[in-house]
């Protein structure tokens, strides 16, 4: 078993917040949950640092570096960035990088058709597997939140996001 | 925010409006009300400190930023009722976009939120005194997710364990 998972990948699920990203595989759980930020440099174009690393940098970088959320409102605002921020998790979860990972991605639900292929696409060049699996966060939050969506009942959910407002 | 029934979403409202855009507010407040910049860091770390919807105990901070007449560094002390002010405009974005959901959803899943109450999830969920401003505008029960900041992961989690199941909930490509 080890073997075929470690071609195929993990199933993964990914929440690609605007500022936290957290990421749960398949039988494990929440294996990681860091801030949505990438710092690149801007001669090359490489990502320097990822997440927590990253959101050190913001407001403090040199000219050459730029740290940025590459989500903005929920959908992608730097397709570049956010690809390589979800190869940057891609790997860190696998600890490889041929992993083709069976992926499902949350987007804020109402966006365009655009948007939501732009989220699509970049997890697809990320590396995972195609088709990349898109599911609307007030279902998916619905679902964690342990309602029972399937049945005929009325069920409302209210996802405040975009930065948590208190530690816990 | 979203309306579900029989696994698809029935009637839904988004508002881009989230825990940035509160701190964006604090720090156009601070500017208009002490000439003082602030970093988006620092506002964050204000909101997470002072933040509430709800009159609650008032609760002072000291920040550092930048006074913008002199252009030298400057620390002010602001309270949680000043915070308040700053946050109340996204804050009523985002009650008039949940009034706007249950306007258009249908009256017998009206009925049956009314019985089970509005599920708060993600950050916002955790400002103080949230689920007391929602309840007070819009005369619903409302109650807060199991694990609001990962109840998003969780669930496409749970799609992912239950695939077979719940793949009626996910998109992929040759549907869009």
């Amino acid at each position: 078993m080890p073997s075929i998972l470690g071609v195929m990948g993990r199933d993964m699920a990914v929440d690609l917040g605007t500022a936290n990203t957290l990421v749960y595989v398949r039988g494990e759980g929440i294996v990681l949950n860091e801030p949505s930020v990438v710092a690149i440099d801007i001669r090359d174009g490489s990502a320097l640092a990822v997440g927590t690393d990253a959101k050190r940098m913001i407001g403090r970088t040199p000219d050459h570096i730029r740290a940025s959320r590459p989500l903005r409102d929920g959908v992608i605002a730097d397709f570049d960035m956010c690809e390589q921020m979800l190869r940057h998790f891609i790997e860190k979860v696998h600890q490889s990088r041929l992993a083709k990972p069976r992926m499902v991605i949350c987007v804020p639900s109402g966006i365009t058709g655009v948007e939501q292929r732009a989220v699509q696409e970049a997890a697809e060049f990320a590396g995972a597997r195609k088709p990349a699996y898109i599911i609307e966060e007030p279902m998916a939050a619905a679902i964690g939140s342990g309602m029972r969506v399937q049945e005929p009942s009325g069920n409302m959910i209210v996802d405040i996001g975009g930065g948590q407002l208190k530690w816990q | 925010m979203a309306v579900i029934s029989l696994g698809g979403v029935v009637a839904n409202k988004s508002v881009r409006v989230g825990g940035d855009e509160l701190d964006n507010s604090i720090v156009q407040f601070i500017k208009k009300e002490y000439n003082v910049a602030l970093g988006l860091r620092t506002s964050e770390e204000l909101k997470i400190k002072l933040a509430s919807a709800w009159v609650t105990e008032e609760l002072y901070a000291e920040v550092r930023g930048r006074d913008l007449i002199t252009g030298l560094p400057k620390t002010i002390v602001t309270s949680s009722s000043e915070i308040r002010e700053a946050i109340a405009e996204p804050l009523s974005a985002i009650i008039d976009a949940v009034k706007m959901t249950l306007d258009v959803t249908p009256p017998e899943l009206a009925a049956d939120i009314m019985e089970k109450g509005i599920m708060l999830a993600g950050g916002g969920a955790l400002l103080n005194g949230m689920p007391e401003c929602l309840a007070h505008e819009t005369g619903m029960p409302v109650c807060i997710s199991p694990e609001p900041l990962h109840a998003v992961a969780l669930g496409s989690g749970k799609s992912l364990e239950s695939f077979d199941s719940l793949k009626g909930v996910l998109f992929s490509s040759n549907q869009v």
